[in-house]
């Protein structure tokens, strides 16, 4: 080697060897199960990384607007099509880009349904890009586990066990009204559209569940606080043109007979137990009508839902 | 961007600026610095980045008018007094606009008091403009080039560019070093090509100093906040073990960023004068402020004790008081106004707020105390410079320093005084309890891991002070070792910084002074 890439020549091995201990260290701290005790981020939605290969119908992304509105044992009990909320608090949509990454490697829905609140969450412009990176190297996500290390992290392969009966849905049955009821979708911002990383991000999602042949249905959860037509307009332009049906449920709060007095746990921002009920029970409808889903309550592959049904309904009451 | 310690800093923008710097031709790589300095300071401050452009450009033109009138002007009487009249000017823009940003609501908030105090039924609201990052810093840097062109000590810079530049220069512009101007305005401006050492070494120095803010101080500020914030829960031993945190925290993360800023313009191949100077290894308060943030004590030494010491009116107090004091203490009465004129700007400096005014004279107050000593210290051989004395010395120094810092961090001079009654009224420890290492966001893994990352720092502080050369010293080893050890240091930062989900990113904690 010439003198002049002799320098050039070292820096790349030295970064080399450093990927390869990175990549070591990713294996030693990653977690071996998606148990809360093995120190797996957002442990409720990936709860999807231990749902039986291809078993889920129905896969549900964004934020907390769709945890606290939507329960799939509910639909599940009464329509007989399975689906799992891989939503997360305040979840940006390159994160929910990661967990339909993650989702495809075993599962391959019929349907995959997008909550609009997340397209409008600003971010810092590196986060997808760390994102991909902890994914690759889970040890820039993990490095905090090096104070919990046991014997089977050194060796173990990685093996995710958790049953979530709620298959990612929360129940809360807490009451805060909103104030004063009015008109809440006619509120005026200045400006209200999707920014362009999102728009970026948001295509590509789209892109991704047509390569796999999953439809994509984009949907907003009634929310006294994040939603107005501005919004509305936004996502139905983007939806227009990119040929995916919308459905805004802000625009049925009538049908739906959401009361804001009542069913709401926190002044109009998300839904309580009683509001995600009524919800679930129209989207139910609306998915059975509108897409070719399965009743897999006969079917004894599915029996563990059956028996997820039991415990879900011990977790409901449990909770009153 | 926030600050250096952000992905978009260290491996979209910083390598792309390098990219750019090296693939430019030598004379106009300046330019790339100068557009990225510029894009830097507006990330973080937006529109208020004219304030910077208009104070190099002002900059530009205060330094030719002081250099024409000495061209013009046949007295040199004339022509200096001439210059003095410009060279106010100069200082009265530019400290005026620090002051617009910085002290309005301060002064404003202090006058609404008296008028509410005096039952008078009016406020004063101060506009609302902002504060643009680093203006503290960039402003001192203006002052110094104006008084230096003054004081001839420079020729001015016919380049307004050149200005710009050296009062913008992205590394330094959020925390310093406050570097003069002949220090740095030609290596930003002859574009030295970067090289393999220089590379490397500027890498080093800047993994050294993330280490230091991941590792230590951004682990410590969970903690010290919880105390701080709710002193009155905690008993006067915990509130004695945060002013111990946060003074290691303040010290940690301002050395840390310093090591990133110098390593950031080693790379360029520009030599940014040191901050830091193992400062805990101080005998004495004065001491102290020799070897911690050094370029702001030797600004404050050129530019404000030398001028209020060698004023007229300090000769004149000198000549009055000497025949009765003697040749030691009569001097020392017009050194000892100088130093409360230093002590006074310097709290203020650091903030608007009583506290840290009270902070400057807590230190006058020790430096003069040290000052009227030591004529007795040196007659009974009391001046603690060696052995055990030394390190009893050392030891006295840090707890005045973090006694000083208690008051610098509290939430007002109220709180700093509660705390530190607490602390010596109350010194007791509430029992560790699981519950209050949550409280406290701490766990004992965490309190290991910081003290074992201090012995660390105290051991190179020791080869440092001793004058051995590290990193050359590193750079000769065999390459397995020295490999092993960078890896070492990039696998701590890795594995053991406070970041990612869960740790809230803290900003460097100068740059909001």
């Amino acid at each position: 080697m010439s003198g002049k890439w002799k320098p050039a020549g070292r820096v790349i091995v030295f970064f080399l060897l450093f990927f390869v201990l990175v990549w070591y260290g990713s294996r030693i701290v990653e977690p071996k199960d998606n148990l809360d005790q093995d120190g797996i981020r957002d442990v409720s939605a990936n709860g999807i990384l231990s749902e039986k290969e291809d078993s889920i119908d129905v896969l549900f992304l964004g934020d907390s607007l769709v945890y606290s509105s939507i329960s799939p044992m509910e639909m599940y009990q009464r329509q007989g099509f399975t689906s799992y909320l891989c939503s997360t608090p305040a979840q940006p949509i390159y994160y929910a880009q990661s967990f339909l990454e993650k989702a495809l490697q075993t599962q391959h829905p019929k349907l995959v349904v997008l909550e609009a609140d997340m397209m409008f969450r600003g971010f810092v412009s590196t986060d997808p890009l760390v994102e991909s990176v902890k994914e690759v190297f889970p040890l820039f996500e993990y490095h905090d586990r090096w104070k919990h290390l046991q014997p089977q992290d050194w060796t173990g392969e990685v093996h995710y066990t958790y049953n979530n009966v709620l298959k990612g849905f929360r129940i809360s049955r807490e009451i805060k009204p909103v104030d004063r009821v009015g008109s809440y979708m006619d509120e005026r911002r200045n400006k209200e559209t999707i920014p362009l990383i999102n728009r970026w991000i948001l295509d590509s999602i789209v892109k991704q569940c047509q390569e796999k042949g999953c439809p994509v249905l984009i949907y907003s959860a009634p929310s006294y606080i994040n939603w107005n037509w501005k919004r509305h307009d936004a996502v139905q332009a983007y939806c227009d043109q990119a040929h995916i049906p919308y459905l805004d449920l802000n625009t049925q709060i009538k049908e739906l007979g959401i009361n804001w007095k009542e069913d709401t746990r926190d002044h109009g921002d998300h839904l309580n137990f009683e509001g995600a009920m009524k919800v679930t029970r129209y989207m139910e409808s609306y998915l059975k009508m509108n897409y070719d889903l399965e009743d897999h309550r006969q079917d004894p592959v599915y029996q563990s839902w059956n028996d997820a049904w039991i415990n879900y309904q011990k977790s409901v009451e449990g909770r009153q | 961007m926030v600050s250096y310690f952000t992905v978009m800093f260290a491996f979209i923008f910083l390598p792309v600026t390098i990219l750019l710097y090296q693939l430019f031709p030598a004379r106009k790589r300046w330019i790339v610095l100068l557009g990225a300095s510029l894009l830097f300071f507006w990330s973080i401050s937006g529109v208020l980045v004219i304030f910077v452009i208009a104070s190099g450009f002002m900059l530009h033109y205060f330094g030719l008018w002081m250099e024409n009138i000495e061209y013009e002007e046949s007295s040199r009487k004339q022509a200096r007094q001439k210059k003095k009249k410009v060279l106010l000017l100069a200082i009265c823009v530019h400290i005026g606009m620090l002051l617009v940003c910085k002290y309005l609501g301060f002064f404003t908030g202090n006058i609404n008091h008296l008028l509410s105090w005096m039952h008078l039924p009016f406020t004063l609201t101060p506009p609302a403009i902002g504060l643009p990052i680093g203006i503290s810093f960039y402003t001192l840097q203006a002052v110094s080039y104006c008084v230096d062109v003054y004081r001839q000590k420079i020729r001015a810079d016919h380049h307004p560019l050149r200005l710009l530049l050296f009062l913008c220069f992205f590394p330094a512009i959020m925390e310093g070093p406050i570097s003069r101007y002949e220090q740095i305005a030609f290596s930003l401006w002859e574009g030295n090509a970067i090289t393999y050492e220089r590379l490397t070494f500027g890498v080093q120095r800047m993994a050294w100093g993330v280490f230091k803010k991941l590792v230590i101080a951004d682990r410590l500020n969970p903690m010290v906040n919880e105390v701080f914030t709710h002193s009155q829960q905690y008993s006067g031993g915990m509130v004695a073990i945060a002013m111990i945190a946060y003074t290691v925290q303040l010290y940690m993360d301002f050395s840390g960023t310093m090591d990133v800023v110098i390593g950031t313009a080693e790379i360029f191949g520009v030599s940014l004068p040191e901050n830091f100077r193992q400062p805990f290894f101080s005998k004495s308060i004065a001491e102290f402020w020799q070897r911690w943030h050094i370029t702001l004590g030797t600004w404050f030494k050129d530019y404000v004790f030398y001028p209020v010491s060698m004023s007229s009116f300090a000769k004149k107090i000198t000549r009055k008081v000497k025949k009765r004091l003697g040749y030691y203490y009569g001097p020392l009465v017009a050194g000892s106004l100088a130093l409360f004129a230093v002590w006074i700007c310097n709290g203020l400096w650091h903030g608007a707020g009583w506290h840290f005014i009270f902070f400057g004279m807590y230190h006058f107050f020790f430096i003069l105390m040290g000052n009227m000593m030591l004529p007795l210290l040196r007659k009974y051989h009391l001046q603690w410079n060696h052995g055990f004395w030394r390190i009893l010395a050392m030891i006295r120094t840090s707890i005045l320093v973090c006694i000083g810092e208690l008051f610098f961090r509290a939430d007002g001079l109220r709180i700093g005084f509660s705390m530190f009654y607490k602390m010596v009224t109350d010194f007791h420890f509430e029992s560790f309890s699981t519950s209050l290492w949550t409280q406290l966001h701490l766990d004992i893994q965490d309190l290991i891991l910081v003290l074992v990352s201090l012995v660390l720092v105290f051991v190179i502080s020791v080869f440092k002070e001793k004058k051995i050369h590290i990193r050359q010293k590193v750079a000769v080893f065999p390459i397995v070792l020295r490999w092993s050890l960078y890896y070492g240091l990039l696998f701590a930062v890795i594995v053991f910084g406070a970041y990612g989900t869960g740790y809230v990113p803290v900003d460097p904690m100068y740059a909001s002074y």
